[in-house]
């Protein structure tokens, strides 16, 4: 049942916890504030949609108000909803590029991507993009790969991974197809040592969270569609456990599935997870690899989507497993970028300035290097700090291979 | 998962009894369903106001031996006179130490703070910045006093305030001047009058531009007082906001606690749990106990929303999930129960018609309501302890926080207690 269907709003007792977590009500006074947005308004748009206040868009749907409201109200679906279901104003093509990832990273991660990479950074067309766009031309757009991991895979791995007598399902991500197969390939290597196969499923699309994002609810709901007949197929019928890398994605196919987009995934749902809870799970069973020692200090981001899903200690553990490995956890904070959000030319600087007093812990950290399970997070630190941020595997697999 | 303790409940005893046991060198996870009644709460903890006749306390450790007889099942009884005290001294140290800054101490005796409605309440630590009365004279530190609010702003009136100062005896109408400040740099915010709260200000206020223009419109009706009161809307991090403003305008700057969310509650919260990750605590937050297995007489693990079927195991729990507001008790239609173990209660009779007082203002029964234990702090079922199943703060029977005053003590005291007995340095 949808959140507009169930009157869970009315849990709310108008306390004003959320607000005070809400990263983007601090930077930016136009945004009321989750509660206000929320439940208060859910009250009046239930009476009639056109009570939709527009200020609602400024909410990046980092979900950091669900995890401190003490009555279990989930205030970012609601606010998810209504932008999606309320609002009738004109999507911009800017959304429609920054939401639809396949569709960018398919034209751009080939043979071509070092020249698109090198326009892509030149200032003038970062200009040009932000006065016809409306994308930011101060951020750094990420840079994408040669070849898609995908293709990767089916020449150079897919053959040894069916070797392993014990197998799982990869959802990779737009991020690890598109921009980062090393990080793939890092995920192999940790699942590999610990006697695991890596298996892709048979068709894999973006999980939705930027098209939820920028209101392109139909081209999600399709989007799911597939992934969820792909996941069933892994988990119903080859009975395969999914590992996830990214956050994010985890988030999207095991909450806003059901929950923004009304879908029955009941069937795999829990066999879909955190690429690091499931290595918790073989750990658990006895599955250990050999580590070398990594004698540097790292910080450890909880992304805000990784706080919702509760799992950071996962991957905390995971890290903390390493010798010589100094690991320190950072205050939970968001750091600004949300998705797609920071890539707006109109959301910039409030982007920049909820990230402010991360950074500057980071600076001061003396760390080595940022550990982090979400890529525009890391797109995001290294962009404003001078420190560059890994994923938890990437890490892993550095002291499985010694360095 | 596997830690050495875990911590149910992230309110001020699950924090300190997670720090605590991080300090002693053990592993930490502490499970937090949304945040905890420190955001609801003044920013001063009270550690005892009254006995339960009434009388007054002045000094608490004076009146512990009275309390035991009047209240045997209090924990400061269960503890006994001697061990409450150490515990609570340790408590003042141990959270200076983590970044609190704080005025009082149980040696100083009670301290009356200033509630938002201008009356006052006997306290034990409260936030250094916030107004009080002086504890020797029972006098505001200050003849003349600007009492500043803010236009617009709905959670503190200036006049109710100094009209029920001047009322307590501590000041006089005369020496109280009230003004409304306008701070235009507010505006933005004003278009939300709902949302024109404590902590959306501070966070304006708090940027060293915004502060300044605040300073600028404060000063020359500051000229000739000599302390400033404002409404707690300033400080969200810390409280050098308040500090940079008194330095700015020339005389003390006090803040009084406004209705809740509590800024100073609030801030304290924060300054805990961002040290328990410093300290190496993990955190699993907005997350709620689902289920448990027991092992024989012990508790095995827990199982939570978030991790579902992968549970938390350790060789020692804390309890420390607060009073009916907080979720720690449940009441029905004919029970008050202990939410996640159903472990055993102090009184909680079946007849629900006599939890209640007729008049609101009166103690109320139920407040009593809360899990039985014996001097080791350990949840009971059927009269058996649990051998590792330590109990912490308002979800603990016997006393009423309220009408004693003593709520933020029970839970210091208690934390610190359950702490010492994991780490086997006492009992």
């Amino acid at each position: 049942m949808s959140v507009l269907d169930d009157t869970g709003f009315e849990a709310c007792t108008k306390c004003t916890i959320c607000t005070e977590y809400c990263p983007v009500s601090e930077a930016n006074p136009d945004f009321p504030g989750p509660k206000h947005a929320g439940p208060d308004g859910e009250r009046l748009r239930l009476k009639d949609p056109a009570f939709y206040d527009s200020a609602l868009r400024h909410c990046t749907n980092c979900k950091r108000c669900e995890v401190a409201c003490p009555s279990g109200v989930k205030i970012g679906d609601i606010i998810q909803l209504a932008r999606n279901t309320c609002d009738t104003s004109r999507r911009p093509v800017r959304d429609f590029i920054l939401s639809h990832t396949d569709l960018v990273g398919g034209l751009s991660a080939n043979r071509l991507a070092p020249v698109t990479n090198a326009l892509a950074a030149l200032p003038p067309v970062k200009k040009i993009l932000e006065s016809t766009l409306g994308i930011a031309s101060k951020r750094r757009f990420p840079s994408y790969a040669r070849q898609t991991f995908r293709a990767w895979y089916g020449k150079e791995a897919a053959a040894a991974q069916a070797l392993f007598k014990d197998q799982v399902a990869l959802f990779h991500g737009c991020y690890v197809n598109y921009n980062n197969p090393a990080l793939g390939q890092d995920i192999l290597t940790v699942l590999n040592a610990l006697g695991v196969g890596v298996q892709l499923l048979e068709d894999e699309q973006c999980c939705g969270a930027p098209l939820i994002a920028a209101r392109f609810l139909d081209k999600a709901r399709a989007n799911a569609r597939i992934n969820a007949a792909s996941l069933h197929e892994a988990v119903a019928e080859k009975g395969l456990s999914v590992v996830v890398p990214a956050s994010t994605c985890t988030l999207t196919l095991r909450n806003e599935y059901p929950d923004i987009l009304d879908m029955d995934i009941s069937r795999w749902r829990p066999r879909v997870e955190l690429l690091t809870r499931h290595l918790h799970r073989l750990r658990t069973a006895g599955r250990t690899a050999t580590l070398h020692p990594l004698n540097m200090k790292v910080v450890y981001h909880t992304a805000c989507h990784m706080e919702r899903l509760g799992w950071a200690g996962y991957s905390i553990d995971l890290i903390r497993q390493i010798p010589g490995l100094e690991v320190v956890v950072l205050p939970q904070q968001c750091c600004g970028i949300a998705g797609t959000y920071g890539f707006r030319k109109e959301n910039y600087d409030t982007s920049q300035t909820i990230g402010a007093s991360l950074f500057e812990l980071i600076e001061a950290s003396g760390a080595d290097l940022v550990v982090c399970d979400c890529e525009t997070c890391k797109w995001q630190i290294e962009m404003s700090t001078s420190k560059k941020c890994e994923h938890p595997a990437t890490l892993f697999a550095r002291s499985i291979r010694g360095g | 998962m596997r830690y050495d303790v875990i911590v149910i409940g992230a309110g001020l005893a699950g924090l300190v009894a997670g720090l605590r046991v991080l300090e002693g060198g053990r592993s930490c996870a502490l499970v937090n369903a949304g945040q905890s009644a420190l955001h609801f709460s003044s920013g001063a903890f009270d550690f005892l106001g009254h006995l339960p006749d009434g009388t007054p306390v002045s000094r608490a450790p004076d009146a512990l031996e009275a309390l035991a007889d009047q209240a045997p099942d209090h924990p400061y009884a269960l503890l006994g006179r001697q061990r409450t005290l150490e515990l609570g001294q340790r408590a003042e140290a141990f959270l200076r130490d983590r970044g609190l800054a704080l005025d009082g101490s149980l040696a100083a005796g009670n301290r009356l703070r200033i509630t938002p409605l201008g009356t006052t309440v006997p306290t034990w630590l409260g936030a250094s910045e916030a107004l009080g009365l002086d504890p020797a004279t029972g006098a505001l530190p200050w003849k003349r006093l600007l009492v500043a609010t803010v236009e617009g702003f709905l959670d503190l009136g200036a006049d109710v305030l100094s009209s029920h100062l001047a009322a307590t005896g501590a000041t006089t109408e005369a020496a109280i001047r009230s003004a409304s400040l306008r701070l235009p740099v507010l505006d933005r915010l004003r278009t939300n009058p709902s949302e024109f709260r404590s902590v959306n200000i501070a966070r304006v206020l708090d940027h060293p531009e915004a502060l300044a223009t605040l300073a600028a419109e404060l000063a020359p009706l500051a000229r000739d007082v000599d302390a400033v009161v404002l409404p707690a809307c300033l400080g969200f991090r810390s409280n050098e906001p308040v500090a940079t403003l008194s330095r700015q305008i020339g005389v003390p700057v006090r803040v009084v606690p406004t209705l809740p969310p509590s800024l100073i509650g609030a801030r304290f919260s924060r300054i805990l749990l961002n040290r328990f990750l410093a300290d190496g605590g993990v955190c699993m937050n907005g997350d709620r106990v689902t289920g448990h297995d027991w092992n024989g007489p012990s508790l095995a693990r827990i199982y939570t929303a978030s991790h579902e079927d992968i549970p938390l195991e350790a060789d020692d729990f804390v309890l420390a999930t607060g009073s009916f507001f907080s979720g720690g008790l449940t009441s029905g239609p004919h029970a008050v129960r202990e939410t996640l173990f159903d472990l055993d209660l102090r009184e909680a009779p079946q007849d629900r018609a006599a939890w209640t007082s007729a008049s609101v203002f009166d103690p109320q029964p139920y407040m009593h309501y809360g899990v039985r234990t014996d001097a080791t702090l350990r949840g009971q079922l059927n009269g058996n302890p649990v051998p590792n199943l330590h109990v912490a703060g308002l979800v603990l029977g016997g006393f009423d926080p309220v009408h004693l005053g003593c709520g933020g003590g029970v839970a210091l005291v208690t934390a610190l207690a359950v702490a010492d007995r994991i780490l086997g340095t006492k009992g």
